[in-house]
């Protein structure tokens, strides 16, 4: 049968399943029972863990490709349809015209979409290729579950629970769907069994052992929780693949003891650790996620942290020779630490790899704890998922999923509400600019036009929720996320302890900047009225030099200078102030900003008109935390000083890029080290260490072929250089590179 | 007081122990012929111009009092340093950067709050404050005002020198200086009026006092091919090292060229246009010379 045929003929029978069940508690199960049996791929010869998937037409998933929970590919199934219509007979014609035109309608996304315009009258933009400041998006991103739970009840340990909470909540459907549902992982596991045994079978020698190993860990797993490490990193791995869950939490914490004891008893040496772990790395690396997959190691609140330790240097190990964009390795900070693992860190960094990432858990447990209202010991459960934003291990959702570009907020402020770019109106009734006789009535009015649109955005992020728990009940994370079992409730349905969210700020480093220019150039000095600089930007500073000398010459946020950086630090409490109060109104737990960028900063800039920081038309937007484009020229430690001025606790995540030449890490790799533990001590939140030179670039744009394994940290996320548009180098290019 | 501050750079990983500042001091009593920082040779402000940079406008004569500005009708931009004043205004509307001032006046206690913001990165890294220059002694009273607030502030103090002061201000210094970073270019018997553009300049006794005053001393040894890069030069270094147990190590500077376009800048010839940055291999060989 041709890969069309399959594809509409599977989509017409999860649409019949879909409809058979009235519950949407066992539809879910049944749905994801049912495409399990196709989604799932074949175990490989080269594989050393089981478990690979490839999504559908139509499907359930949390979060894949921004659409969520019963997900729908219209004009993919519309091709492939079209590729196969003369060989279907015409009953199956018929279904499949159903299926189509019931999707159409059926898939969250869409009724997400049909809520937000019965309240408002119109639809919010999806992404940043439409006018507009702010755009949002759907799904329940980067939850990550309590893989510690599955891995000390295993599979029929987790029955157990689910019978007790069952009978004392009086029996549902939502439990028996949660049997069905760790049914559908058992199976799994018992299929990829029987694979690995036929394997096993056709191969010799090492691989036939290795083969056999693993289908006796998938037989134990199926019922018993993990004995060894292998048969723990399987049954992590099975229940993701089967999840499509991309953010793995607190490996070296969930692992270390299993790892720590195959070691001690012989059954494991490191050099096997190292290599199965390069084999989940290789399915990270199909999946690609780049933007998600993080692994944490490190940190307080680890159960045992010798174990974990002899496990988080594995992981850097194997990432250290993987040299990929994923796995996102990311080591949580704290003093005291053991030394081996930190020079580890920094040796792994040095090497270019622009990995493990540093968290601070100095400043982020106390800060999560205060944001949040936890407990301490919740607080230090915290990770970055995905970018960076935090969640709390198995206590709280955290999606971000609209985006506001302060940058294009104030162009569009500066233009009377309209998008010069893609000339249309955004906003009505504001002032003219000679209306404005001072810096703060402009700043007053930024404000006052964004707060209705942050407003609708958290409405929107509410709403995405809502629609998700009405549609299903998120079994695989309701299973291991508190307190869905203890309550019966479904994650979205009252169950999770935390229904948080967030909102990502983009461009407010180059807005701030912005708003520092026209303070000094417009209303201090008066060299400019507001009028003459808008005519500036708008000729995008063609036959107005001087004047772009002027702005360029403005303070700037990164170089440790106050006037500078205190509007980059008001500009983010008053965001993130105005923010968390939107969501308060929509009903979210907490809802917070966070400044996580990925390349979307580069992306979203080609659509913004010059602004008056000294950027030109289309030029990169500011990344995260770090600075305008090249406009740290103070040093590395006014950079990182800078970055340390931001409250740490009104935010969900924050990204701070910093780049150095490799030469500096080998001459002075003890200096460099102390500098970054400085600045985590001292209320850095966090730092992405990206180690090559500007000729390295360089050459790697003129001379792709011989950089191919060229990383370079972007923001939320790793890259080769060579795979990005040019729009991209040339930002990463212009970045500033501290050489000491 | 005031002075005349060339730079003050953060995180220099080169000059002393831990993470430090360096404060360089315009105005240097030598005219070292490889000299990567020649903007520092005088202590007033100067104007510095980049030629790739220009664009030929010539909004700089328009601003010009003094008329030191020429652009010929090709565009061709010709200044008359004499006539400079380092006035400022042509650099602050040159739209292409291409001119600015070198150093800035500033109160030492303005240096100092440049200084506080890095103390944390200090105190972390056992690190601190280096002055160099120039020479950073040009400007005496300068100096000792800024170490004497650094020694308040409890910052450790490194001073980057060529030696080339009196025994009376190498006993003030050692009173605030913790550490010494001394360059030694060519010994006494070596041609120092051709390359340094003076003679006499004899480090051993200031290196005898600096032992009997129990000071640390590293030794900077800038080494410039067809100068100073003979085995007779690396005996010296090697007695030095011997002679004074107060030298913790002895560091080759090898020559590289990136000064080479700031003499240009100001408007100064360079007499060394033909050299080349030394390889690192070379450096190597250097450093296993002045071993032993």
């Amino acid at each position: 049968m041709n890969q069309s045929m399959r594809q509409i003929r599977h989509a017409v029978e999860f649409t019949e399943i879909y409809k058979s069940s009235s519950d949407k508690y066992l539809r879910e199960a049944r749905c994801v029972a049912y495409q399990l049996q196709h989604i799932l791929q074949p175990l490989e010869p080269e594989d050393r863990l089981a478990g690979m998937m490839r999504h559908e037409l139509v499907g359930f998933s949390s979060q894949y490709g921004g659409i969520y929970t019963y997900y729908f590919h219209e004009p993919e199934f519309l091709a492939a349809f079209q590729d196969c219509r003369e060989e279907l007979d015409e009953p199956a014609r018929k279904k499949a015209e159903a299926a189509l035109e019931f999707w159409k309608l059926e898939n969250t996304r869409k009724k997400v979409a049909n809520r937000f315009i019965r309240q408002y009258g119109f639809e919010m933009g999806y992404s940043f290729h439409s006018a507009g400041y702010a755009n949002c998006d759907c799904r329940v991103a980067g939850t990550n579950v309590d893989f510690q739970k599955l891995m000390d009840l295993g599979l029929d340990g987790l029955d157990r629970e689910i019978e007790r909470w069952g009978a004392q909540n009086e029996n549902s459907s939502f439990y028996q769907a949660l049997h069905l549902w760790v049914n559908a992982v058992r199976n799994a596991c018992a299929r990829y069994a029987r694979e690995a045994e036929g394997l096993s079978e056709v191969c010799t020698g090492e691989r036939q052992a290795r083969f056999r190993e693993l289908a006796r860990a998938l037989k134990n797993i199926q019922h018993k929780a993990p004995e060894t490490f292998l048969e723990g990193l399987q049954l992590m791995w099975i229940y993701s693949v089967c999840s499509d869950l991309m953010n793995y939490g607190r490996m070296d914490d969930y692992l270390g003891d299993l790892y720590a004891a195959d070691l001690q008893a012989g059954r494991l040496t490191e050099e096997e650790g190292v290599q199965l772990i390069l084999g989940l790395y290789r399915h990270f690396k199909t999946i690609g996620k780049i933007h998600d997959c993080r692994v944490i190691i490190g940190g307080v609140g680890r159960r045992a942290p010798e174990h974990a330790d002899q496990l988080a240097m594995a992981f850097m190990e194997a990432s250290r020779r993987f040299k990929e964009t994923v796995p996102q390795l990311t080591l949580r900070y704290h003093k005291g630490m053991s030394e081996e693992v930190l020079n580890k860190a920094f040796q792994v960094n040095a090497e270019g790899c622009t990995f493990p990432i540093f968290y601070s858990d100095e400043t982020n447990v106390p800060a999560v704890e205060k944001l949040y209202g936890i407990p301490r010991e919740e607080a230090e459960q915290y990770v970055p998922f995905g970018c960076g934003e935090y969640v709390i291990v198995g206590k709280s959702t955290g999606t971000p999923n609209s985006g506001v570009n302060l940058l294009k907020a104030l162009e569009i402020l500066l233009h009377r509400g309209y998008d010069k770019f893609f000339e249309e109106t955004i906003e009505t009734g504001l002032p003219e600019l000679q209306q404005y006789s001072t810096f703060e009535e402009l700043y007053e009015a930024l404000f006052r036009m964004m707060e209705p649109t942050l407003q609708r955005l958290a409405v929107h992020k509410m709403m995405n929720y809502q629609v998700a728990g009405e549609e299903a009940g998120y079994l695989h994370q309701s299973l291991l996320m508190d307190d869905c079992l203890s309550r019966g409730k479904a994650l979205l349905e009252g169950g999770v302890r935390y229904l948080n969210a967030a909102s990502e700020v983009f461009g407010i480093i180059s807005a701030a900047d912005s708003l520092t220019a026209i303070k000094k150039l417009v209303f201090e000095e008066k060299r400019l009225s507001l009028q003459e600089l808008v005519a500036i930007l708008d000729a995008d500073f063609e036959g107005h030099e001087t004047e772009h000398k002027w702005m360029r010459d403005a303070p700037k946020y990164g170089n440790d200078i106050e006037e500078a950086d205190e509007m980059a630090t008001r500009l983010f409490n008053d965001v993130a102030e105005l923010t968390t109060g939107c969501g308060e109104k929509a009903g979210l737990n907490r809802y917070h900003i966070v400044s996580v960028n990925n390349s979307m900063s580069a992306e979203w800039g080609y659509y913004c008109e010059a602004s008056a920081c000294g950027r030109r038309r289309s030029a990169a937007i500011s990344n995260g935390n770090g600075p305008s484009i090249a406009a740290d020229q103070s040093g590395i430690t006014a950079l990182l000083n800078s970055m340390a001025k931001f409250p740490t606790d009104n935010h969900a995540g924050v990204i701070n890029n910093i780049r150095f030449t490799r030469e500096l890490f080998a001459s002075s790799f003890e200096k460099v080290k102390l500098l970054v533990q400085t600045f985590l001590e001292n209320n850095g939140v966090q730092l992405n260490i990206c180690a090559v030179g500007k000729e390295d670039l360089e050459n790697a744009m003129k001379h792709p072929e011989q950089y191919q394994n060229l990383m370079v940290r972007i923001g939320g996320f790793s890259a080769r250089f060579v795979t990005l548009e040019s729009s991209i180098q040339r930002e990463i290019l212009a970045r500033t590179t501290y050489e000491g | 007081m005031k002075g005349i501050v060339l730079n003050i750079q953060r995180f220099c990983t080169q000059d002393g122990p831990g993470i430090r500042s360096t404060v360089f001091l315009k105005g240097c009593n030598l005219r070292c012929q490889w000299c990567h920082n020649p903007e520092s040779f005088q202590s007033a402000l100067q104007l510095g111009y980049s030629a790739q940079k220009c664009v030929g406008c010539g909004g700089c004569a328009a601003v010009c009092p003094q008329g030191a500005h020429g652009i010929s009708p090709e565009k061709k931009h010709e200044i008359d340093f004499k006539k400079c004043t380092a006035c400022g205004k042509c650099a602050e509307i040159c739209p292409a950067d291409a001119l600015r001032v070198l150093g800035r006046s500033m109160e030492a206690e303005e240096v100092l709050a440049e200084l506080r913001k890095d103390r944390k990165f200090y105190e972390r890294s056992q690190g601190g404050v280096t002055f160099s220059g120039g020479e950073a002694t040009v400007q005496m009273a300068f100096l000792l005002e800024l170490l004497e607030l650094c020694n308040r502030e409890g910052f450790h103090t490194a001073l980057e020198t060529n030696g080339a002061f009196s025994p009376e201000r190498a006993a003030i210094l050692c009173q605030r200086v913790d550490l010494f970073l001394l360059d030694f270019k060519l010994g006494p018997v070596e041609a120092q009026k051709k390359w340094l553009g003076v003679s006499g300049l004899d480090l051993r006794p200031l290196l005898e006092y600096l032992l009997q005053k129990d000071k640390p001393v590293i030794l900077r040894c800038p080494i410039i091919p067809g100068v100073n890069d003979t085995e007779e030069h690396f005996r010296q270094i090697r007695e030095l090292r011997r002679d004074f147990p107060n030298i913790q190590q002895a560091e080759i500077m090898a020559y590289h060229d990136t000064g080479k376009g700031k003499w240009k800048e100001i408007g100064l010839e360079y007499q060394l246009e033909e050299l080349k940055t030394v390889s690192a291999p070379q450096k190597e060989s250097w450093e296993r010379q002045i071993q032993g």
